[in-house]
């Protein structure tokens, strides 16, 4: 992978073309993926206030009681949009993915899988947490990966 | 798929039932094939008709399994109960109940009990195994695509 960065004082926000043998290729499509999230935010709710979260910064997002969640690294914000909600804008193409019914995690998060007996799997996520992704999900969560 | 629209037999889940049911008869029927050579009194036949009948209890207790995907979250560290249990009915209700492979006597049970875990360990098993692999290839996807975070 080879970054190349130039500047042009005439452009007012960042630009980027992206060079490439095969536009469907694993890597590229990972690359978009990570510039989306990059490029996204969403508004959470905490002690009454809205914040702007960035995508990226999202670790999962949990519905517990038909409440939502959204879990960051080290603070969780309310959020008013359902689990389902979640689901239709965020899995399409940008690394989020439904592991069970209520969670939806960002595989960007994510350092490794590990399978359990039974079918269900582990999700080992940067901060240290896991998340148990149920057995019913396990296969769109390996298409995610082309696996 | 979403909170509301619950699907219970989606395209994954129609695919881990097909590969469960292969590898649970393809099991059953080499064990009891292979028992009823060594012990030819064995109460297992070994007709074409008891392995059409073998083939429809594998495909009722791996249904059942797959369906167990479904169970609430906190009933989760009984599933392997479950699936014991959902063999047991198979096995000695269908199989012994239902299509008379056996007499339901104490030797018969035990006999037939050994099998149907033994086959249940055996699906498990390879199951796990094929798990461990596509895991592997993922963690893989997710080292390469680390430089990129």
């Amino acid at each position: 992978l080879e970054i190349k960065i130039e500047e042009d004082h005439v452009l007012t926000d960042i630009e980027i073309t992206l060079r490439c043998p095969d536009e469907s290729a694993a890597n590229v499509r990972t690359l978009l993926r990570m510039l989306d999230i990059f490029n996204g935010t969403v508004i959470g709710y905490k002690d009454g206030k809205a914040y702007k979260i960035s995508l990226r910064d999202i670790f999962y997002i949990e519905s517990v009681d038909n409440k939502t969640f959204l879990y960051l690294a080290d603070a969780v914000y309310d959020t008013d949009k359902r689990l389902h909600t979640w689901e239709k804008d965020l899995t399409d193409n940008n690394g989020f993915v439904r592991i069970s019914k209520a969670v939806i995690l960002n595989t960007a998060k994510l350092i490794s899988v590990e399978p359990m007996l039974g079918g269900r799997w582990i999700a080992h996520l940067e901060n240290g947490e896991k998340q148990v992704i149920n057995r019913h999900y396990v296969t769109s969560f390996r298409k995610n990966f082309d696996v | 798929m979403s909170e509301r629209g619950f699907h219970y037999m989606d395209n994954n889940t129609w695919k881990e039932f097909l590969l469960a049911d292969c590898i649970s008869y393809t099991a059953a029927a080499v064990l009891t094939a292979s028992i009823g050579i060594l012990i030819p009194a064995y109460m297992f036949g070994s007709s074409h008709q008891y392995y059409l009948e073998l083939f429809f209890v594998t495909t009722i207790i791996n249904l059942l399994i797959v369906l167990d995907a479904h169970l609430p979250a906190s009933l989760c560290r009984f599933e392997m109960l479950f699936g014991i249990i959902e063999t047991a009915f198979g096995v000695i209700g269908i199989g012994g109940g239902f299509f008379h492979w056996f007499a339901w006597q104490p030797l018969y049970l035990i006999e037939a009990s050994v099998i149907l875990l033994m086959v249940y360990f055996v699906t498990y098993i390879i199951m796990y195994w094929q798990n461990r692999e596509i895991a592997r290839k993922i963690n893989e996807c997710l080292k390469k695509a680390k430089p990129l975070r």
